[in-house]
């Protein structure tokens, strides 16, 4: 199902942007940043250009970030974080809502 | 025809139950059929007389008086209304007859004027003619609609108070909540609290079935409220902004400080990360809660309190609070401070974004409520009880009650129900109220539906079990797809945050499929079917006080695979998870409750 696809593929995102919490938003491991690039691709391939730019934003700055001692893009670095994780929970709870939707339409399937 | 005459013409049931209650006019009628009231009209009163009884009919029609010794209106002040409109509707018949005939005269006279003249009039009946004739005479007098919506905004936010008023702008949904209808009254009723307001001019002469106020109550306010709205004169977002920022709403110095500090406070958690996080962290939060609260921003309050909570879960490595949660919560947050900082610094709005404090109770009208479901918790906060899952016939909605008690401080394990209180000092317990009718007066709700355990409230214990009534039949759903359009419908309204109430649904389901215990997940997993052969997921997590429910439900899907039982109706919430319709089983109906349904 592309509905399922599509959450699915946001929940990865989502718990890339996790991950990268747990971290920080100072820098970014070569770990999280190799990760990063790959979830931008996929997530083009998916259409969702809006978001791909975004991550790409967030890399480059975050790894500007690294080599900042007074962490003057702070405050960038947070809002652009936080546009990207609203973008994420609202995607997840349409593209959710529209899944069960077709789910509950459906007359034929089995159980889990 | 004097103008008390004149406005009694106006009066519908409606408005007298407004001004009295349903009970009253119903047995003023019944009375008024064995007995004669001599009606006198004396100037600008009219005097009502019957067996010993003398009542005073004066406007606003709250100020009449009767010599009975009941306080408020009564039924002898209705009866003498009712009998007042009879006498002035055989006034209006005989002034009638005599204006036809005069008008009948005046059309002829016209009409051969008219018809001399080669006028335009011919074929127009005689009395429309000359009505018409009058009416161009007659000056151009204000409708009641028209005097409505000159009503200044000012006037309207200094008869209630401020929290009624912020409770107005944050918790009302003008496009939805009211239904509007016009006559020689503007009745507004608000479909979610199901009150009726019938608007008069004077505006002392309107009704409220909710407080049955005579003064200008904030039922009344929302009324005309909602009359302004529809008619495009006041906006949501203009009525927050003309609600001016002012040291009376608002300590406008603290504000732009709290949210400072708040949104620095949040920044840092974001940058640090949380596997980071300070342990003083949570008490940051509570004490930037408590200023909020101090600054009136009740919404960041309840947000910064809750992220507190859920930082000291984190910290403790509590299972139910993830890192992804924490985010989720922080970023929510760091959402609402931007709406504030922007309304402040605009100077306007802000009463938008910083919300009612959203446990505020107002008041209800009459409500008939019937115990459909029990459900006992155990919540994280330290907190245990039971809820009390009630339809309300009038509205066909849900409300709850709940009865908490701290567990915090017990050591011992509890016996019996001590602590859980009966509301309303009903002579039953609580598990009789799970099956009861109980008329409720004077009550009062939160906008989430749940009911205050208020004195002031009266309520009435018509019965202990039996049937449900026939108006349950309406909302039971038997597809499953008409019950999740109903659901996207609440999902879209409440844009995407939904209350507990607006996720209980009753479900008839045609059968119930498989019943499965997973022991990894600790939960029963089970499939209803529909008549339309769709599928719904339910689950049922394990816990002492569900143990009993996963049991019945196994029991339940034995003797269906043995043919030998019908299924009952299934009463619990919807949620969605995971891409799926998930359904949460509180409690089952069964059919001999909805024996006509």
């Amino acid at each position: 199902m592309k509905e399922q696809k599509i959450r699915e593929e946001l929940m990865q995102c989502r718990e890339l942007m996790t991950d990268v919490f747990q971290s920080g938003l100072t820098g970014l491991p070569e770990s999280l940043k190799d990760r990063c690039r790959r979830e931008e691709t996929f997530v083009r391939q998916y259409g969702m250009e809006w978001l791909a730019d975004r991550i790409e934003e967030l890399t480059e700055l975050l790894e500007k970030q690294r080599h900042l001692i007074g962490g003057e893009n702070a405050e960038e670095v947070v809002g652009l974080f936080c546009r990207i994780i609203t973008y994420l929970e609202e995607g997840i709870r349409l593209s959710g809502l529209e899944e069960a939707g077709i789910r509950i339409s459906q007359r034929e399937w089995e159980q889990e | 025809m004097s103008e008390i005459m004149q406005f009694l013409k106006t009066v519908d049931e409606e408005y007298l139950i407004g001004l009295s209650n349903k009970g009253i006019v119903k047995r003023s009628y019944k009375d008024l059929e064995s007995v004669t009231v001599k009606i006198t009209e004396e100037g600008d009163e009219i005097l009502g007389q019957y067996d010993d009884i003398s009542v005073r009919l004066k406007l606003p029609l709250t100020s009449s008086t009767c010599s009975c010794p009941s306080t408020s209106i009564c039924k002898h002040v209705i009866m003498t209304i009712l009998a007042a409109q009879k006498v002035g509707e055989n006034m209006a018949t005989q002034e009638g007859k005599t204006e036809e005939s005069a008008a009948g005269q005046e059309a002829i006279t016209s009409q051969a004027v008219a018809t001399g003249q080669g006028a335009t009039s011919q074929g127009k009946p005689a009395g429309q003619e000359a009505t018409s004739q009058k009416a161009v005479q007659e000056p151009k007098e204000k409708t009641l609609g028209s005097r409505l919506l000159e009503i200044p905004t000012e006037r309207l936010r200094k008869a209630a108070t401020d929290k009624e008023w912020m409770g107005l702008l944050t918790q009302t949904d003008w496009e939805e909540d009211f239904e509007i209808a016009e006559g020689n009254m503007i009745t507004v009723r608000n479909l979610k609290f199901q009150w009726t307001v019938k608007l008069s001019w004077p505006i002392e002469l309107s009704t409220c079935s909710a407080c049955h106020n005579e003064k200008l109550c904030v039922h009344k306010v929302a009324a005309i409220l909602a009359w302004q709205f529809r008619n495009g004169v006041v906006t949501p977002e203009g009525l927050a902004e003309e609600t001016v920022v002012s040291e009376d709403d608002f300590d406008s110095e603290s504000i732009p400080e709290v949210l400072a500090d708040a949104k620095a406070l949040l920044d840092e958690m974001l940058l640090v990360g949380s596997a980071r996080l300070s342990p003083e962290t949570p008490l940051g939060l509570e004490r930037l809660s408590l200023r909020a609260h101090g600054a009136k921003l009740p919404n960041l309050e309840e947000m910064l309190r809750v992220l507190s909570e859920m930082v000291s879960g984190y910290h403790a490595r509590r299972a139910n609070i993830t890192a992804a949660d924490l985010l989720r919560k922080i970023v929510e947050c760091h959402a609402l401070l931007g709406k504030l900082e922007r309304a402040v610094s605009e100077g306007k709005g802000i009463l938008t974004f910083a919300g009612a404090f959203r446990s505020e109770y107002m008041d209800v009208p009459d409500l008939l409520l019937h115990g459909i479901a029990m459900r006992e918790f155990r919540s994280a906060s330290g907190y245990a009880g039971k809820t009390i899952y009630f339809f309300e016939e009038g509205s066909r909605a849900f409300y709850t009650y709940t009865a908490a008690r701290p567990t915090i401080y017990e050591k011992a394990k509890r016996r019996g129900n001590a602590g859980e209180q009966v509301p309303w000092e009903l002579p039953c317990t609580l598990l009789q109220l799970c099956s009861a009718t109980v008329r409720l007066r004077d009550g009062k709700a939160n906008a989430e539906g749940r009911l205050s355990s208020t004195s002031q409230a009266h309520a009435e214990l018509l019965r202990v079990g039996g049937a449900l009534p026939d108006a349950i039949g309406e909302i039971i759903f038997d597809d499953f797809e008409e019950m999740w359009k109903a659901y996207l419908e609440r999902s879209k309204k409440a844009q995407g945050e939904l209350s507990e109430a607006e996720k209980l649904f009753l479900l008839r389901p045609k059968d119930l499929l498989s019943v499965e215990y997973d022991e990894v997940r600790q939960k029963s997993v089970f499939y209803l079917e529909d008549f339309q052969g769709r599928r719904l997921r339910g689950e049922l997590a394990f816990s002492k006080q569900e143990e009993t429910a996963i049991r019945s439900l196994e029991r339940m899907h034995e003797k269906r695979k043995r043919q030998e039982e019908e299924l009952p109706v299934f009463f619990g919430s919807i949620y969605v998870r995971d891409g799926e319709c998930i359904f949460y089983p509180i409690e089952t109906v069964e059919r001999v409750r909805l024996e006509k349904n």
